[in-house]
């Protein structure tokens, strides 16, 4: 990530070499020419400029941070576009006029010193303020192509920093510097950047639709690399190109590339500045030019996107960044709307991500498991109100960043904010559920008794009447979804997935009763499957009350219990012959409703209509399962009436709809 | 300031060359971009007096769901009707679906993407004669016409095939589109509906021109009503034998039609054109060079050359008598697998619409009985429904005026 600083450093480096030299030149000519004059007036002006400068890189930020995505694009697009030209122009200007600069200062001094302070400080001002301008919109579109704030800035710091230093050096000693070297080369590097923010500029404008070519892709890399890999990184910060580039881009980008280094290194082009050396410099009329182009077009183009586009409607999409220090920081709040937030982690930790209502923390968006140096987006309508970012780091740290303020009228929002849960919240229902588990696996073995039993006595009508209330009291356990783990799949596993099919030796338990039941294997045979039945079921009730449960999947259970009963029992896949599929079914909507009782508490708190609307649910499917039976008997599903059937289906599916908020509803968001 | 002829020709020259690397780009781009008519039409108009997916020209993917309506009573029905619309609404118009927050699953399969394109998605509501029974008390306001289907003479219906409260017919440029439509209606009505059968179609590009053709290999839909004349062809109109409710809907007649390509692949091609009645390369009538070519039935009455039992002969004899017979026909092809005895189950899912179901498909279809054609052809199901009047606003449902 830090290669993203690279462009701005070499940007920073050499513009402010730039300044400073306009600056120690306008310094000694003052000298030289007003010996005793105060400097003062110059400064000003050059403080001036840098103001200016700085205002005019903020007035970019935040008319931007107003567009929406189109207006956006076209934005960025358009002034990279504008910043191509200007350094382009800056580079050649700067070989052909580097040297009759400080004549041609040196005699504005002159003049200004001539007329007083205030000219002075203008003459000051306009040098520096052409190069400061052209600086801070090169600086921002390349932070706009790097997708990231801090470190491109930070480049551009250190390396204004750097030339300032390398100025005061140069001014105060006799160190000498070719700068004309360096002019030359650090002129190679711009090029290269330039066509990387030329690349980026018509991406944006074809991604706006404005350029053709947006699908005309030359390479997609995304697929193939991790763009977070350093690699990566250091490839895209330092060019400007993208992972994914149009055939457009990716033209123009050699194109430029090509076409201004051959144009800057003509033979002839070379010579020329060692042969006028001496010559009087030519008369200086580009810069105002390039300060007019400079200040007037990017504002214009603000003014006209902030007119043409106004910011309401589509999706606005800003950066939220996470440090190893902050959270969020640069949160700044919103306007209320469907609104986009791309997360930044550059701390070293990965964590979960919210954004809260201030009031009750309650949770209106989430990112979970956002890595150490990766991105992510989440979309948000987002209602009118104060909300803040909270950073957990599990184990580490749990931050909330300062509250901002959602104005404005947006689409009406349906998502209602959920008050978070912690593990802890859950140990209560996860004691009653323990306890209910474990009476309901005592009633099996109870149950699954019976049925020994009846074979014990050679009674096979008496255990197929015994079968069914042991199977119900089973499926009344809640064994959804492998629980129970080996014990689980004993006592009840399906012959589906293994080898031999019913005939495996693995297939045991109430299946393989039921298979032997409806089948016609005699008693004898059945015997020893239902004592290890029996056997099984004994030995989890004494295994339960150590089994290590994970709180996350309580809530899961609300709706796995009937979308496992979808999955075996109405499609009969479970059925070993007793077509009992419905009635397991109904035995699952008993099991459903015992968790929702020991999540009442939790749920209500969070939604106070669902409890009751889930519960009528529940009836209707009672009744639909209820409605199946043939004089009081269950029948196999392929066996009823398609009405009938259709019925089931409709309850079912209407009640695990509703189910399925449960598990995200309560879902463990504290850490 | 002397310009030298040098250094004009290398100006002129660079100016050139930019001028054609700026252009080429531009053609070379607008050329690959896709444009918005194939893949990524726009968005159907929902609103009107008519359903939209019927004078609609038909796009690429359909498919045809029956459902059954499970709701106990007619709030319930109401509500299911009300829901489809709805949600009808938001998948015609496609983008993205609102945010549920943290505490639901996700509102959409994402199978279009974050922001659904609308895909030139059309969703046709049509109502079978069974939801006019007495479970929601609509018997006394059931369309004149709409009744359950009849077995026609070679018909060989599966009754698991057959009939339904409810078709749905869901048309787009992609399968894909379809398949996004179908699974989101249904997740929003589970309680009130459930399905019956389904089936998906496609309809071919032309091969290589004109109408698109079926699996048997000729171009089919040649002469079908023009948009102006099939107003007056599919609407029902306000001429009191029809409720009032009904005005601005159709009558839809949905037929399976399993093609025996097998048997047909196996047969010469004068013979299979004869059944038909017109060339099989390029669809003109066998009196005829162009597939546009009107059939001339009064120079040929002993059906020397167009044969008086061809599948165009019969289905439209161009006689004063039969031209109120006329229908909008809508068809799609279907392939889905093998037929249990190893054939290619493959053929026809033809769905026309008409304002009066006597004197229209059962007039052609009474016509076409016992037609050589038919001993390639296995219609296994289907049925008659009624396609409710358009949504005519934001406040509107389908068959408000049916619920009213």
């Amino acid at each position: 990530m830090w290669a993203e600083g690279v462009p701005n450093l070499v940007i920073g480096l050499r513009e402010g070499l730039e300044i400073g030299l306009v600056v120690s030149i306008l310094l000694a000519a003052l000298r030289k020419t007003a010996p005793g004059t105060s400097a003062n007036p110059l400064w000003a002006g050059v403080l001036a400029a840098a103001v200016l400068s700085l205002g005019f890189g903020a007035a970019l930020t935040f008319s931007r941070a107003e567009l929406t995505a189109r207006a956006q694009s076209i934005f960025a697009g358009v002034l990279s576009l504008v910043a191509v030209v200007l350094v382009t122009v800056m580079i050649f200007w700067m070989r052909r006029a580097a040297r009759a600069l400080s004549g041609e200062l040196r005699a504005k001094i002159g003049a200004a010193v001539a007329v007083g302070g205030g000219a002075l400080a203008l003459t000051a001002f306009l040098a520096v303020a052409r190069e400061g301008l052209e600086t801070a919109l090169f600086v921002w579109t390349t932070v706009q192509a790097s997708g990231r704030t801090w470190v491109p800035l930070l480049g551009a710091a250190v390396g204004l920093a750097v030339a300032f230093g390398l100025c005061v050096v140069l001014y105060r000693t006799s160190v000498k510097l070719d700068l004309g070297k360096f002019f030359t080369r650090s002129a190679v590097v711009l090029v290269v950047i330039a066509a990387g923010v030329l690349s980026y500029g018509v991406g944006e404008l074809q991604s706006a639709g404005l350029v053709p070519g947006h699908t005309w892709v030359a390479f997609d890399l995304s697929r193939v690399v991790s763009t977070d890999a350093w690699w990566v990184s250091i490839i895209t910060g330092v060019t400007n190109l993208a992972p994914v580039m149009t055939w457009t881009q990716v033209i123009l980008y050699s194109a430029f590339a090509v076409t201004v280094l051959v144009l800057y290194f003509r033979p002839q082009a070379v010579a020329a500045p060692a042969r006028t050396r001496d010559t009087p410099p030519r008369p200086m009329r580009r810069p105002w030019l390039y300060l007019a182009a400079a200040v007037i077009l990017p504002l214009a183009a603000v003014a006209g996107f902030v007119l043409a586009a106004p910011s309401t409607g589509g999706a606005q999409a800003s950066a939220v960044t996470v440090s190893a220090g902050g959270c969020a920081d640069d949160w700044a709040g919103a306007s209320a709307g469907r609104r986009t937030f791309t997360v930044v982690n550059e701390s070293a930790h990965g964590g979960e991500i919210y954004l809260v209502r201030a009031a009750d923390a309650s949770v209106v968006g989430e990112i979970e498991g956002l890595g150490p140096g990766t991105r992510r987006s989440i979309s948000v309508d987002l209602a009118p109100g104060t909300y803040a970012w909270r950073c957990v780091v599990p184990g580490q740290l749990d931050q909330r960043s300062p509250a901002g303020q959602v104005t404005g009228t947006g689409p009406a929002a349906v998502a209602v904010p959920v008050l978070p849960i912690s593990a802890r919240d859950l140990a209560g229902p996860m004691q009653a559920n323990a306890a209910y588990v474990l009476a309901a696996v005592r009633t099996t073995a109870v149950e699954a008794q019976r049925v020994r039993d009846a074979l014990q006595h050679g009674d096979l009508p008496g255990a197929r009447a015994a079968w069914l209330p042991a199977q119900l009291a089973w499926e009344r356990t809640g064994a959804a979804y492998g629980a129970f783990d080996d014990l689980g799949v004993a006592i009840a596993g399906l012959p589906q997935g293994l080898p031999g099919g019913v005939a495996d030796p693995g297939f045991t338990g109430l299946r393989r009763l039921e298979y032997g039941l409806w089948h016609g294997e005699s008693a004898t045979a059945l015997m020893p499957v239902a004592a290890k039945l029996v056997d099984d079921l004994q030995a989890l009730t004494v295994k339960l009350p150590a089994l290590e449960a994970d709180p996350a999947d309580l809530p899961r259970r609300a709706h796995e219990i009937l979308e496992d009963a979808v999955r075996r029992h109405l499609t009969g896949l479970s059925d070993q012959g007793s077509g009992s599929g419905y009635a397991e079914t109904l035995a699952d909507v008993d099991a459903t409703t015992a968790v929702l009782d020991q999540l009442r508490g939790l749920i209500t708190a969070r939604r106070p209509d669902l409890l009751p609307a889930l519960a009528r649910q529940a009836q209707t499917l009672r009744d639909a399962l209820n409605a199946t039976r043939a004089g009081g008997a269950w029948r196999a599903p392929s066996a009823v009436p398609l009405a009938q059937r259709q019925s089931v289906d409709a309850a079912t599916g209407a009640i695990l709809e509703s189910l399925a908020t449960v598990p995200t509803l309560l879902e463990i968001r504290a850490g | 300031m002397s310009l030298s002829r040098r250094r004009f020709l290398q100006g002129t020259g660079a100016g050139v060359a930019g001028s054609a690397l700026a252009g080429g780009l531009f053609a070379a781009g607008a050329r690959a971009d896709t444009p918005p008519s194939a893949q990524n039409p726009e968005p159907v108009v929902f609103h009107g007096d008519h359903q939209a997916g019927i004078l609609t020209p038909a796009p690429s993917a359909g498919t045809f769901a029956a459902f059954d309506v499970t709701s106990p009573d007619r709030a319930g029905l109401a509500t299911l009707l009300q829901t489809l619309t709805a949600r009808a609404r938001v998948l015609v118009a496609g983008g993205p679906q609102p945010d549920l927050g943290v505490g639901a699953p996700p509102a959409d399969s994402a199978v279009l993407g974050p922001d659904a394109p609308a895909g030139g998605l059309t969703i046709t509501v049509s109502v079978g004669s069974s939801l006019f029974d007495q479970r929601y008390g609509l018997a006394g306001r059931k369309p004149s016409h709409l009744t359950t289907m009849p077995v026609f003479p070679d018909d060989a219906l599966e009754p698991a095939w057959c009939h339904g409260d409810l078709m749905l017919q869901i048309c787009a440029a992609t399968a894909d589109t379809a398949h996004h439509a179908l699974r989101d209606l249904m997740k929003h009505t589970r309680a009130w509906m459930q399905p019956r059968y389904r089936i998906d179609g496609f309809v071919p590009p032309p091969r290589p021109s004109g109408a698109p053709r079926n699996l048997l290999g000729f171009k089919d839909g040649i002469v079908n009503p023009a948009p102006a004349e099939a107003t007056g062809v599919v609407w029902v109109a306000a001429d009191g034998k029809e409720p009032a409710w009904a005005t601005g809907g159709s009558y839809q007649v949905v037929r399976l039609i399993r093609m025996l390509i097998e048997f047909w692949d196996r047969v010469s091609l004068t013979e299979q054109e004869r059944m038909f009645g017109r060339r099989r390369d390029t669809g003109a009538p066998l009196d005829g060079s162009a597939e546009t070519d009107k059939p001339d039935y009064a120079r040929d009455p002993g059906g020397a050359v167009i044969p008086l039992d061809s599948h165009i002969r019969l289905a439209n004899p161009r006689t004063a008598e039969t031209a109120g017979s006329a229908m909008l026909r809508r068809p799609y092809n279907y392939d889905r697998g093998f037929a249990p005895t190893g054939e290619l189950d493959s053929g026809l899912i033809f769905c026309c619409y008409q304002r009066n179901l006597a004197a229209q498909f059962e007039a052609v279809q009474a016509r076409l009985a016992g037609e050589p054609l038919a001993d390639y052809l296995r219609p296994f199901g289907g049925g008659y429904f009624f396609t409710l009047p358009g949504v005519r606003g934001d406040q509107d449902w389908y068959g408000s005026g049916l619920l009213r």
